[in-house]
């Protein structure tokens, strides 16, 4: 098993896929800052 | 462990492709591929011979059914594009959970926790009742509604939240595979180091992580007790998503795909995201968003005048929300670092979810875009109907021929009202749509009888005659199993009376159910959960099944 795997965070929005440090939680979900951006329209 | 000392009949169960698929050592997207499907066999094998739990995790729930009570909520309202025309439509996203559903045993683990279903697409219908129309956290929850309101304002037109299928990971964040898959690994013989690397992970992102074997996690990861106002959604995902990688997989972690299969509406479960029209609703414009305890997963409760039904089909949100599209078909992104650039089309789908200024009127133009795009796609408007005279006549004809052991007036031998029989056609028309779904997403596996979703109505049924959970066979069980099976009728004009009269008489002459369903496997298909009926129940509980509607 690999110390080095990591698992992927997908943004709650886009369902695409992200390093944890380029996702965020907004609301209890974790998104991506494009998807971040239009919530705050 | 050498392949050799692994049970060939795991070897054997274990490489059908539909558990490649549930065990995550096949990708659907590549299933159609043989090469693909050997490799994935490959991989599942030498995990086998690496990981004696995984074995012991395989034989524990391989060919194991889910067990459930369903508490019915009504049957799925069916409205036209034509009667969505002169509103304002504003998407609301949501996962795909399936409404109204107790999972009591999931694929051969007893949960002593029931895992009750309580959101996804049909949360609109069954909380009509309690003035509820959907449900988020906040600031979410208040950000719709902001929606509703703005839509409003803008287009003074009663406004209509109409449901919009988020990804499959949105169905992580919802409570049911994260309580299910805590239940099962605390069944599981699970190595120390596994836990221990599991816990690690958790706690690169979750400092806080109490750990797979604390008492307490449960109650951490549902956000309740002490752990009431966290933000547990989010570490559920993450749970969900690490449970879910290879590492863990190989050592016999629970399969999440499999428990998603049992947790998620099946006329949703391969829709493509996006996919809009399932529910609809009437927005209650200006009123306020309070908390409320009818979810388990969510929060706040955006109120609604009252559930709208949903149309037969589903379509793109591209052609369900046209201007919107245009709109974001022009948005560049807002980068704090780098050039801003158009948004890709999973953006455009995420800021269905979260931008708060978003509607379309659903005007001709609107509505003959819905057309045009259900001719192209041959979508039905409505149910075909069954020609209630010509389904009920057969019906009763076959129970004129039953000696009197069976009420014949009314409704039918089985209470198949005209609502019903329009109920079961939508449901035909949907399975055949799941079925196209299932051939464009498995390609030349679709065939094969091992799909799930390829099952015929009688092949579920026949399958959830087994599973069936006994002391909970309550009025609405009932009701709900009769429901099922005057499904297969539309199937078949084969004597349900004479199947059931077979299912009857195997019991009295002592055959198992199992030993004689495989007996008489070349009867008619819709014959055999309907003797299993008659098996089951006999001719008192099929009296009973008739008295609950």
């Amino acid at each position: 098993m690999s110390n080095n795997e990591e698992v992927k965070e997908t943004c709650a929005a886009c369902s695409q896929e992200f390093k944890s440090i380029d996702v965020i939680e907004w609301s209890g979900l974790t998104v991506c800052e494009v998807c971040a951006s239009e919530a705050e329209q | 462990m050498a392949k050799s000392d692994v049970p060939k009949w795991i070897i054997e169960q274990g490489s059908e492709v539909v558990n490649l698929l549930r065990t995550g050592f096949l990708k659907s997207e590549s299933a159609s591929e043989p090469k693909n499907v050997n490799a994935a066999r490959k991989k599942y094998l030498k995990a086998l011979a690496e990981n004696p739990s995984l074995v012991e995790a395989e034989s524990m729930r391989l060919g194991q059914e889910t067990k459930r009570i369903i508490n019915p909520y009504g049957e799925r309202k069916i409205i036209t594009p034509e009667s969505l025309q002169g509103n304002t439509i504003v998407p609301i996203v949501g996962d795909r959970t399936y409404t109204g559903h107790t999972i009591v045993d999931s694929q051969g683990f007893d949960l002593s926790e029931d895992v009750k279903v309580d959101g996804g697409a049909g949360f609109a219908q069954a909380m009509e009742k309690f003035g509820l129309g959907w449900a988020s956290n906040n600031p979410m929850a208040q950000n719709k509604q902001n929606n509703f309101d703005f839509a409003a304002n803008k287009t003074d037109s009663p406004v209509v939240g109409v449901f919009s299928a988020m990804g499959d990971d949105s169905n992580n964040f919802a409570t049911p595979i994260a309580n299910i898959t805590t239940q099962q690994l605390q069944q599981l013989p699970i190595p120390k180091h596994a836990v221990d690397d599991f816990d690690r992970r958790m706690r690169v992102k979750y400092k806080n992580w109490l750990g797979l074997e604390h008492p307490e996690v449960l109650d951490q990861l549902m956000g309740r007790n002490e752990f009431a106002g966290t933000k547990s959604g989010a570490v559920r995902s993450r749970f969900v998503k690490t449970a879910d990688s290879a590492a863990f997989r190989d050592v016999g972690f629970p399969s999440r795909n499999q428990i998603r299969d049992d947790v998620v509406e099946p006329d949703l479960l391969n829709v493509p995201i996006g996919s809009s029209g399932y529910t609809t609703f009437k927005a209650d414009i200006g009123a306020s968003v309070d908390p409320m305890d009818k979810n388990v997963s969510y929060t706040h409760g955006i109120k609604t005048l009252g559930y709208n039904g949903g149309l037969f089909n589903q379509y793109p949100a591209r052609v369900m929300f046209p201007d919107v599209f245009n709109h974001l078909d022009q948005k560049f992104t807002n980068p704090k670092k780098g050039t801003p650039r158009p948004f890709s089309e999973a953006e455009k789908n995420g800021s269905l979810v979260m931008n708060p200024k978003l509607y379309q009127r659903t005007n001709q133009q609107w509505l003959d875009g819905m057309m045009d795009y259900g001719e192209k796609n041959n979508f039905k408007l409505m149910p075909a109907g069954l020609g209630a005279g010509g389904l009920l006549a057969s019906i009763n004809s076959q129970a004129n021929e039953m000696e009197g052991q069976y009420s014949t007036d009314g409704l039918g031998v089985l209470g198949i009202t005209p609502e019903m029989s329009a109920a079961m056609a939508q449901r035909d028309a949907l399975d055949q749509q799941r079925m196209a779904a299932d051939e464009q997403r498995y390609g030349q596996y679709a065939d094969d009888q091992m799909m799930p979703r390829e099952q015929t109505y009688s092949e579920q049924l026949g399958n959830y005659l087994a599973g069936l959970h006994y002391g909970n066979d309550d009025s609405r069980s009932q009701a709900y199993f009769a429901q099922n099976i005057s499904n297969i009728l539309d199937f078949t004009p084969v004597g349900s009376v004479d199947a059931l009269k077979l299912g009857a008489q195997q019991r009295e002459a002592g055959n198992s159910f199992e030993g004689w369903l495989n007996s008489i496997g070349g009867a008619a298909e819709a014959a055999i959960p309907l003797a299993g009926l008659g098996y089951k129940y006999g001719k008192k509980g099929v009296q009973g099944l008739m008295e609950a509607f």
